[in-house]
C-alpha cells in the first residue's frame, strides 16, 4: 500500500485509517450518562417521578453525540479525541443546573445545542483547511468589528441587564460579539503570522524598554482599540477585558517578546484606570468586589449571594434540587457555577474546572503540535479565549477578580456562547487533524502521538 | 521544532495558574469558611429552605390545632398560621423570617420540620395543654392583667398556662417582611409588654405565698416545727432598721407556726426569715431562689421549661445577713430582694404536693410521626429530687390544708375535693409616678390534698375591677375564687 498525498477530500484515505473513534465515543457516551443521571435527580427531588421530557431528551443527546461523532469520524478522523467529550460534559452538566432553574430555559438551550452541533458540523464541513482561513483574514476582521458595531446601531441593537449586546430578530436575541470573538481571532493569527518577524526583530529600543515599529503594529493597535472602545461604550466589560487577554497571549506568542506583555499590561492597567474614573459601572463591580458585604442588599446582593451559594453547598454540596440557588439573580447565565457550587459543592465545582482544564490543555497540546504558524498561533488563541472567558467569569463569581459578566464556555445559559463555542471545538479539531495528516504525510510522527498509529506507520 | 511552542506553553501556563487559583479560592469558600458563609445573616438559603418544607403541626392535648402551615403563592411556600391568635401565643410563639422562632416553633423546630417530598408524613408536637383549661383560663382572667397556670406536680406537664396581655403571632407570621416589621415593632414597643409572658418570663414579688417557702425552710433547719407558739404582735422590727413590719389590715396575731401560716401572720415569718439569718438563703435555694449573682442581684438557676424564656427567682446575697439583715424579715413575707414568676411559685407549690421533689415543667406531652406513632415522650426526670424531705412537705400540705379550710383561703373551698392553699397580696414596686399602686392578689395551690393532680396558681398583677381598692385585692377575695373556678373544671364539677 502506497501513501497518498494528504488532500482535503476524505474519499482518497485509505479505509484502514477511518478507525472508529472508540475513545471519543466512549468518553462521550459516560457524559451523556452524566447528564441523563443528573437531569432525572432534579426531577425526582421535586415530584418522584422521572421527567416526562427524559426520553426525548435522552434520544436529542444520543442523534446530536451520534452526528458529531460521525462527522469527525469522516472529516477529521485524526483529530483529538478529548475535546468534543469534554465539551458535551461541560454542556450537559450546564443542561442540568439549567433545567433544574428554569424549565423554559432548558428547552431553549436544548435547542441551541442542536444549533451548536449543526454549526460544529458545518464548520467541519466548510473550514478543509486552516489555510483558507488565513487567506480570507481581512475579510473576517471587517466581519469581527461589524458583528462587535452592530448591537450598539440603534434600532438594531438591544439592551439587556444594562448592556447593549444583543441583536432583535423577530423571537431570538443573538450575541455577535460571541462571533465576533472568532473571527477577530482568526484575523489577529494571521495578521501575526505575517508580521510577527518584523515585530520581533524592529530594534528601536527605549533603554531596556522595546518598542516595537508602528508601522507593523499600527493596524493591529487600531483594531484592537476599537473593539474595546466599542465595549466599553456597550459596558461589556467581561468581552472586553477578554479580548484584552487574548490579544495579549496571541502577541506574546507570536513574537516571544515579554515587552509586549508588559506594554499590554501598562495598557491595560492605564485603560481599567480610566474606566474606573468614567464609568459609573466599572466603579460598582470594584467596590463590591473590594467589600460586597457594604452593600448586602443592592450593589453587592448578587456576589454576596453567590458566595453564600459556595458556602452552603460546602465540600459535598446540598444535592441536585436541594439548594436555592435561584436566590442569586441570573444565576442560569453568569451565576451558573455558582449554583454548581452550591448543589454539587466543592466536589461538583472542581469537577468542572477540571473538565474546562482538560478543554485547555488539549487545546494547548494541538496549538503546540500544529506544524503551521498561522495554525500554531490560532490554536492558541481560541484555547485562550475558552480558557480567559472561564476564568473571568469563574473568578468573578467566586470574588478573585470584579465581576463581568461573561458566560461561562459551554455551562452557562446561552444560544450565541454555546454554538460560538462549538465552533470552536470544530476549528480546533480540523487543527488537530491536519496537523497529524501533515505529519503523516512528511513521516514526521510526533512523539507522543498514538503508538498504534506510528507502528502502522512503521509498516508501510 | 516551532519557535512558537516555548511561548505558547507559557501561555497554557499561566492559565493553569489561573485555574489553580481557582481552585485555591473554592477551597477557601466551600471548605474553610463554609460555615461562616451558611451562617451570614444575609444568607436566606436556610430560612427559604426551612419554609420550603411542610412544617407540622402544634396541637393541644384534646386535639385542637394551634398550629399549622397551609401552602402559599409566594417564594416561601408554606404559610404559618394559628387559628386560636393570642390564646397560645406566649407557648407556640411564631416562625418568622424576620426574627427567628420563638416558643414551641424554636424548641421543637427539628421535631416540627417535615422532609421534602414527604407531605403525607408530616411530624407533629403535641402539647400537653388542654384547650377546654387553656380557653377557661383566658375566661377567668378577663381583663385582669395577670397570669394562671396549672401544672401536673408529679410530671410537670402543664396543662394550661395563660397570661394576660398575650399577642397574636400571626402577624409576625407573615411573609411580607414590611408587614411583619411593622407587627413585631408594635408588639415589642407595647408598653404593656404583651409579648412577655408574665406567667414565665417576669418576676414579681410573691407576697405570703412565699411563707410556704419560709417555713419550709424553718422546720428543715429545725428553728420551728408546727406547734411552736409565737407571741401576738401587731409588728415586728427587724435590726439595723426602725422600719416596722406590721399585719395585714394592721391588727395583732401570733400563735402557732401552723395558727400563723394559716391566718397569714406576717409578724411571725417576718420574725422567722429574721432568725434564719444566712441560712435562709441558702433554703430557698433548694427551691431555685438565688444561686448566681446577676448584676448584683442573687438571681436562681431559670426553671427547665422546655420553651425559652423562663427566668429564675431572686434572694437576698448570701452572708449578706450582717449588713442586711431587714431584707431577711421582709423575705420571710415574700417581699424585698425575693422575687418570682407564677411558673416558680407553681414550682415551689408542686414540690409540696410532691413530696418534696421539684418536677421538670413542660407544655409539650409528646412527639408523633404523621402516622399518629408516638416518636418521643417528654417525660423528664424531675428538676430537684427530694429536694426538701418528704415530712416537711407533708407538714406544710396540712398547712396549706388549713388555709383552705379556716383560714385567708376559703374562697377556694369546693365541697367534694380538698384543696391545699397560700394566698399572697404582694406589695409592688411601681412607678414613680402612679398615684398609687394595688398590690398584687395571689393564690397558689394544689388539690387534691392527699394526692395532688394539678397545681394552680393565679397571679393578678392588676385588677380590672376595683383596682385601687386594696382591700378586694386581697390574693383571698380575689385569686383564690378564680383557682377554685379551676378545679371545679379540673375535677368535672361544673
Amino acid at each position: 500500500m502506497t501513501q497518498t498525498e494528504p488532500t482535503t477530500t476524505y474519499k482518497i484515505i485509505p479505509r484502514s485509517r477511518l478507525r472508529i473513534r472508540t475513545p471519543e465515543l466512549l468518553l462521550s457516551s459516560l457524559a451523556v450518562i452524566i447528564t441523563i443521571a443528573g437531569y432525572s435527580l432534579t426531577s425526582l427531588v421535586d415530584n418522584r417521578f422521572l421527567p416526562k421530557q427524559l426520553p426525548s431528551l435522552l434520544l436529542l443527546m444520543i442523534i446530536l453525540i451520534v452526528v458529531a461523532h460521525i462527522a469527525v469520524w469522516i472529516l477529521a478522523p485524526r483529530a483529538d479525541a478529548t475535546l468534543l467529550p469534554l465539551a458535551v460534559f461541560l454542556n450537559g452538566i450546564g443542561f442540568v443546573m439549567i433545567s433544574r432553574l428554569n424549565r423554559d430555559e432548558a428547552q431553549a438551550q436544548a435547542l441551541w445545542t442542536a444549533v451548536g452541533i449543526f454549526a460544529f458540523v458545518i464548520t467541519l464541513l466548510v473550514i478543509r483547511k486552516t489555510t483558507s482561513l488565513h487567506r480570507y483574514r481581512y475579510t473576517f476582521a471587517f466581519l469581527g468589528l461589524i458583528a462587535i458595531i452592530l448591537p450598539a446601531i440603534p434600532g438594531v441593537g438591544s439592551e439587556i441587564n444594562g448592556a447593549r449586546l444583543w441583536i432583535q430578530v423577530g423571537s431570538f436575541s443573538f450575541q455577535p460579539g460571541e462571533a465576533a470573538k472568532v473571527f477577530l481571532t482568526i484575523f489577529i493569527a494571521s495578521y501575526l503570522t505575517d508580521t510577527r518577524d518584523l515585530l520581533a526583530s524592529s530594534r528601536r529600543s527605549m533603554g531596556k524598554l522595546f518598542i516595537p515599529d508602528i508601522k507593523f503594529f499600527g493596524p493591529l493597535l487600531v483594531a484592537w482599540g476599537a473593539s474595546i472602545l466599542v465595549m466599553v461604550r456597550q459596558k461589556d466589560l467581561g468581552s472586553s477585558l477578554l479580548f484584552f487577554a487574548v490579544f495579549a497571549a496571541m502577541l506574546y506568542i507570536a513574537t516571544n517578546r515579554a515587552s509586549y506583555l508588559v506594554t499590554g499590561l501598562a495598557f491595560f492597567a492605564g485603560a481599567a484606570a480610566i474606566a474606573y474614573q468614567l464609568f459609573d459601572h466599572v466603579r460598582v463591580r470594584v467596590e463590591t468586589w473590594v467589600d460586597p458585604w457594604a452593600s448586602p442588599q443592592d450593589e453587592g446582593f448578587q456576589l454576596l449571594q453567590s458566595l453564600f451559594s459556595f458556602g452552603t453547598g460546602g465540600v459535598k454540596g446540598t444535592g441536585l434540587g436541594l439548594g436555592t440557588p435561584n436566590q442569586i439573580p441570573n444565576s442560569s447565565t453568569d451565576f451558573i457555577f455558582s449554583a454548581i457550587g452550591e448543589e454539587l459543592g466543592f466536589i461538583g465545582a472542581v469537577a468542572v474546572i477540571i473538565a474546562l482544564l482538560l478543554f485547555v490543555a488539549s487545546g494547548y497540546r494541538i496549538a503546540t503540535r500544529a506544524q503551521r504558524p498561522f495554525a500554531q498561533l490560532f490554536a492558541a488563541g481560541l484555547t485562550t479565549i475558552i480558557g480567559v472567558q472561564a476564568f473571568v467569569i469563574l473568578g468573578g463569581v467566586t470574588r478573585v477578580i470584579p465581576l463581568t459578566g461573561v458566560t461561562l464556555p459551554f455551562v452557562s445559559y446561552g444560544g450565541s456562547s454555546l454554538v460560538a463555542n462549538y465552533v470552536i471545538v470544530a476549528l480546533l479539531l480540523r487543527i488537530s487533524d491536519e496537523t497529524q495528516r501533515d505529519n503523516l504525510s512528511t513521516g514526521t510522527i510526533l512523539a507522543s502521538s498514538d503508538a498504534k498509529e506510528k507502528k502502522r506507520f512503521a509498516q508501510k | 521544532m516551532s519557535e512558537l511552542v516555548v511561548p505558547t506553553r507559557r501561555v497554557a501556563r499561566f492559565v493553569f495558574i489561573l485555574f489553580f487559583i481557582l481552585v485555591g479560592q473554592l477551597t477557601y469558600l466551600q471548605v474553610v469558611r463554609a460555615d461562616d458563609l451558611k451562617n451570614d445573616k444575609f444568607n436566606v438559603r436556610t430560612i427559604i429552605n426551612e419554609f420550603a418544607k411542610p412544617r407540622g403541626d402544634i396541637v393541644t392535648s384534646d386535639n385542637q390545632v394551634v398550629a399549622f402551615s397551609e401552602p402559599s403563592n409566594d417564594q416561601l411556600k408554606f404559610q404559618r398560621v394559628y387559628p386560636q391568635g393570642e390564646l397560645y401565643g406566649h407557648i407556640t410563639g411564631f416562625q418568622s423570617i424576620l426574627v427567628g422562632n420563638t416558643g414551641v416553633e424554636s424548641a421543637y423546630n427539628s421535631a416540627l420540620r417535615g422532609k421534602r417530598g414527604e407531605e403525607q408524613n408530616v411530624p407533629r408536637v403535641v402539647l400537653s395543654i388542654d384547650s377546654e383549661i387553656q380557653t377557661l383560663l383566658k375566661e377567668l382572667l378577663g381583663t385582669n392583667i395577670g397570669a394562671i397556670v396549672v401544672m401536673q406536680p408529679n410530671t410537670g406537664s402543664i396543662v394550661g398556662m395563660y397570661a394576660n396581655p398575650s399577642y397574636d403571632p400571626n402577624p409576625i407570621a407573615v411573609h411580607d417582611s414590611v408587614d411583619a416589621q411593622k407587627a413585631y415593632t408594635a408588639l415589642v414597643q407595647n408598653p404593656e409588654k404583651p409579648s412577655v409572658s408574665r406567667a414565665f418570663s417576669e418576676r414579681y414579688p410573691p407576697g405570703s405565698t412565699f411563707k410556704i417557702v419560709t417555713s419550709a425552710a424553718s422546720i428543715e433547719t429545725g428553728i420551728a416545727d408546727a406547734e411552736r407558739e409565737f407571741p401576738q404582735a401587731f409588728s415586728f422590727t427587724p435590726p439595723l432598721t426602725d422600719r416596722e413590719i406590721r399585719n395585714f389590715g394592721g391588727g395583732g396575731c401570733g400563735g402557732t407556726l401552723q395558727r400563723s401560716f394559716r391566718e397569714s401572720c406576717n409578724v411571725t415569718f417576718a420574725k422567722l426569715g429574721d432568725e434564719l439569718k444566712d441560712n435562709f438563703v441558702t433554703e430557698m435555694g433548694k427551691f431555685g431562689f438565688g444561686g448566681q449573682l446577676d448584676n448584683d442581684v442573687n438571681v436562681g438557676e431559670n426553671p427547665p421549661l422546655d420553651i425559652d424564656g423562663a427566668v429564675g427567682a431572686t434572694a437576698p446575697k448570701e452572708n449578706s445577713y450582717a449588713q442586711d439583715a431587714p431584707n431577711f424579715a421582709f423575705a420571710g413575707i415574700g417581699q424585698g430582694l425575693v422575687s418570682a414568676s407564677p411558673l416558680s411559685v407553681s414550682l415551689f407549690t408542686a414540690t409540696i404536693a410532691n413530696q418534696g421533689t421539684t418536677p421538670t415543667p413542660h407544655v409539650v406531652d409528646r412527639l408523633e410521626d404523621g402516622r399518629g406513632n408516638v416518636t418521643k415522650r417528654i417525660g423528664l426526670d424531675p428538676w430537684k429530687e427530694n429536694a426538701i424531705s418528704a415530712s416537711t412537705a407533708s407538714t406544710i400540705r396540712d398547712f396549706m390544708v388549713d388555709a383552705v379550710q379556716r383560714g385567708t383561703g376559703t374562697r377556694a373551698k369546693i365541697p367534694s375535693v380538698q384543696v391545699a392553699g397560700k394566698t399572697g397580696t404582694a406589695q409592688a414596686s411601681c412607678a414613680a409616678d402612679a398615684p398609687s399602686c394595688p398590690p398584687h392578689a395571689w393564690f397558689t395551690s394544689f388539690a387534691p390534698a392527699e394526692a395532688p393532680e394539678y397545681v394552680v396558681t393565679v397571679f393578678i398583677q392588676k385588677s380590672s375591677g376595683n383596682a385601687l381598692s386594696s382591700n378586694a385585692a386581697t390574693g383571698g377575695q380575689l385569686a383564690a375564687p378564680i383557682a377554685k373556678a379551676v378545679y371545679e373544671k379540673l375535677f368535672g364539677l361544673r
